[in-house]
């Protein structure tokens, strides 16, 4: 997957692109908005993750410039100023998703990765980790071919952790992930949903308890488990 | 109760025409009165004086009867009365109709002049010497030798008088020669009966002007209120829409341009402070977007380096919490600056409301398992809203249902539909809330319990930014307490009228 990066911001492009190439992306980074439009026109990219606040051309005139020349590429947009004005304004010029500022990288993957399944346009959308596959387009979740019935918060959760096997979430990014953005961090709705998920792959009674796919990381959060 | 000014300008004004009108017309009528009634003594005098030159017979006199009415202006022959006697006293003529009680014999006539004149004023009698009881009897003239001393040119003597009888009032000239004496009397009811026409034309004038007047007094008070009433519409959009809000000053009086130059300069003064104070809170927000940004990317990547389940990582872990517990302040603050300075723009597109719901069903059955969640929601509704802000709204509406609700309490989600608007409704059983602290719900950073303990999470900001984006979304949130255990905030949001949705479809599609 091949992903270009416009941010000015240098901590932030850095830690942005030590995420992303971790997850296995061939990243590009500019930190302007005049190289940033060329790299784009170069085409190439999968997915372009546009700042609105750039130097030289602003996230906004790069995604009209793009959209105008007729290239479609999927673009994500991250902004910290007036942060409704630039999504409502980014989302009618075409921007196939937005991110506001603080974001976590795993929330930014997870979006990247959802803009370019939607792009393919796959209908059958499988995601099979050890016993547990996921079926994204029907919402259904089966267990060793016994079906689970998850609700919308639980199924988002388990695909969530499934993306990457044996990585550590934490309740935030979880939280932030499934339920939006403002939510009390406090709040133990992350434990309570994980509790339903092992009773109800528990119930199905093919595995002992001791096997549940989700796993606890004491003081952190949860992380899926690993195949050996 | 509050008194219209207007109307008790307008009133005042009437009242006060009113009264000065009632002076001036009843002084008028008087000295109208008056100068009628000297006018018609004068008269009677003068048409004696002038008949006590003629000589005529019976039939003369009835006709010069007729003439004299109708020059002294008396449409009723039956109030004007002429007698005419010779110089001795005896009746030449008197009108038909001449009352009984008019004692003709005991007239006061007046005293003939001396032979000179000219140097001999006549006796003046006082007109109210009038006793009947004292009759004078003027000195008989001798008759033999005033024929020829009385030529047409000699001036009778002439005096009024005036006599009640038999409840009329008459006015009696008299004037005598030697050889003539006539009385021409004229009764005041024949006065009396014209003021009355113009007393009846006053009382029908005295209304039609007290109306005009209060009329106009009620216009033009409106119009000079024009200005305080432009102030009011301007104060009330100040509440409605923003302090940007001005007057013109331009064309109104001098009184009311001072009002109303002083009344936006306060409206500047106060939409600058203000400005100042959110651009303050959005600046700090944004400026602390990046930092946060920075710090929570690195925390992230640094909890992913480090060893699962080490004590490093928790820690860490700890620490994001924080960082997410800024942020979301600080998104929040923001969020409030731009409703304030009312730039609480909206992305409506589809949204499936009933989904959201459902979803909040489930939350809240997970967030409190101690409570009874149920929930009621009709399926199928879909409205236009934005996708990342309502979701804030009832979000906040069910922790607050969750926060302040008892042991063992229970909560309701449900909808509504009505013609226009589809009504989201949050129930919770509850210690109940004062009433003075009703009206504060909505308050930014109220909140109910005033120890602020650690207990009930949240800065207070939830309800307040809710009701912003529900009116931002043509909505809105209203609050009631149903009994004193039973709180209900009811989220209002339009109907998506182009989905075609209407209230029997939704039933029938169950």
């Amino acid at each position: 997957m091949n992903v270009l990066l416009v941010e000015d911001e240098k901590k932030i492009a850095q830690f942005v692109c030590a995420g992303l190439r971790e997850q296995g992306f061939a990243v590009d980074h500019c930190d302007n908005g005049t190289t940033g439009f060329e790299y784009a026109c170069r085409g190439g990219y999968d997915v372009i993750v546009l700042d609105i606040m750039l130097p030289g051309r602003d996230g906004l005139s790069i995604l009209k410039g793009l959209r105008k020349a007729g290239n479609v590429t999927s673009v994500i947009l991250l902004t910290a100023r007036n942060e409704l004005d630039d999504r409502i304004e980014g989302l009618s010029l075409g921007a196939d998703d937005y991110l506001a500022k603080p974001f976590f990288v795993e929330e930014l993957i997870a979006r990247i990765q959802a803009v370019v399944r939607r792009a393919s346009g796959e209908r059958q959308n499988l995601l099979v980790v050890g016993d547990l596959k996921l079926d994204r387009f029907s919402h259904e979740a089966t267990w060793r071919g016994e079906s689970v019935d998850l609700t919308g918060r639980e199924f988002n959760l388990i695909e969530y952790l499934m993306r990457s096997p044996g990585r550590v979430f934490t309740r935030t990014q979880i939280l932030e992930h499934v339920w939006g953005y403002d939510f009390d961090p406090s709040t133990n709705v992350v434990d309570v949903c994980i509790q339903r998920i092992r009773k109800k792959i528990a119930s199905i009674g093919a595995g002992a308890e001791g096997e549940s796919p989700i796993e606890s990381v004491r003081g952190v959060g949860y992380r899926f488990r690993k195949l050996a | 109760m509050n008194h219209s000014f207007r109307l008790r300008l307008a009133l005042f004004s009437a009242l006060l025409s009113g009264l000065v009108l009632t002076a001036f017309g009843s002084t008028t009528w008087w000295l109208i009165r008056g100068s009628r009634i000297e006018r018609m003594d004068n008269d009677a005098r003068a048409e004696a004086e002038r008949e006590t030159q003629r000589t005529r017979d019976a039939a003369e006199w009835q006709r010069t009867e007729a003439r004299m009415a109708a020059e002294t202006g008396i449409r009723d022959s039956r109030d004007f009365l002429l007698l005419v006697e010779d110089g001795a006293g005896n009746v030449i003529y008197h009108s038909s109709d001449w009352p009984e009680g008019l004692d003709v014999t005991r007239l006061l006539w007046p005293p003939i002049p001396a032979e000179l004149p000219s140097t001999e004023p006549p006796p003046r009698l006082d007109s109210d010497a009038s006793g009947a009881d004292r009759p004078p009897k003027p000195p008989p003239p001798p008759p033999q030798e005033r024929p020829e001393l009385a030529p047409p040119g000699q001036p009778p003597a002439s005096r009024a008088i005036e006599q009640t009888v038999g409840g009329r009032h008459w006015h009696i000239g008299l004037a005598a020669t030697e050889h003539s004496r006539i009385a021409v009397a004229v009764d005041a009811a024949a006065v009396n009966s014209d003021m009355k026409g113009i007393l009846s034309a006053f009382l029908v004038a005295l209304p039609v002007c007290l109306v005009l007047i209060g009329f106009g007094g009620w216009t033009f008070s409106g119009r000079a209120l024009h200005p305080l009433r432009e102030l009011t519409a301007a104060a009330r959009r100040v509440t409605a829409e923003g302090l940007d809000q001005r007057i013109s000053s331009h064309g109104e009086d001098v009184e009311f341009a001072e009002l109303i130059e002083v009344f936006n300069g306060m409206l500047e003064r106060l939409e600058r402070s203000f400005k100042q104070a959110y651009r303050f809170s959005a600046d700090a927000a944004h400026e602390l977007k990046t930092p946060l940004a920075i710090l929570q990317g690195q925390i992230e990547q640094a909890i992913h380096s480090a060893e699962d389940g080490s004590t490093i990582q928790a820690e860490l872990t700890g620490i994001l919490d924080e960082v997410r517990r800024l942020s979301t302040i600080s998104s929040k603050l923001l969020l409030l600056s731009q409703a304030d300075a009312g730039n609480l723009k909206i992305h409506a597109e589809p949204f499936d409301l009933s989904r959201a719901l459902r979803d909040l069903v489930e939350d809240t059955a997970m967030l409190a398992p101690h409570l009874l969640v149920t929930g009621d929601i009709q399926p199928g509704l879909t409205i236009n809203a934005d996708a990342s802000l309502l979701p804030q709204v009832l979000h906040n509406l069910i922790s607050n249902a969750i926060k302040y609700n008892v042991d063992h309490g229970w909560i309701r989600i449900s909808t509504a539909l009505q013609p226009k608007q589809i009504e989201v409704q949050v129930a919770n059983s509850s210690q109940g809330i004062p009433p003075a602290e009703r009206d504060r719900v909505f308050d930014r950073f109220f909140r109910a319990d005033p120890t602020r303990s650690r207990k009930v999470e949240g800065v207070g900001l939830g309800l307040s930014v809710s009701r912003e984006i529900a009116r931002a979304h043509g909505g809105d949130i209203a609050f009631s307490v149903d009994s004193e255990n039973v709180v209900q905030f009811s989220l209002f949001l339009p109907a998506n009228l182009n989905s075609g949705l209407t209230p029997e479809m939704s039933s029938a599609e169950k």
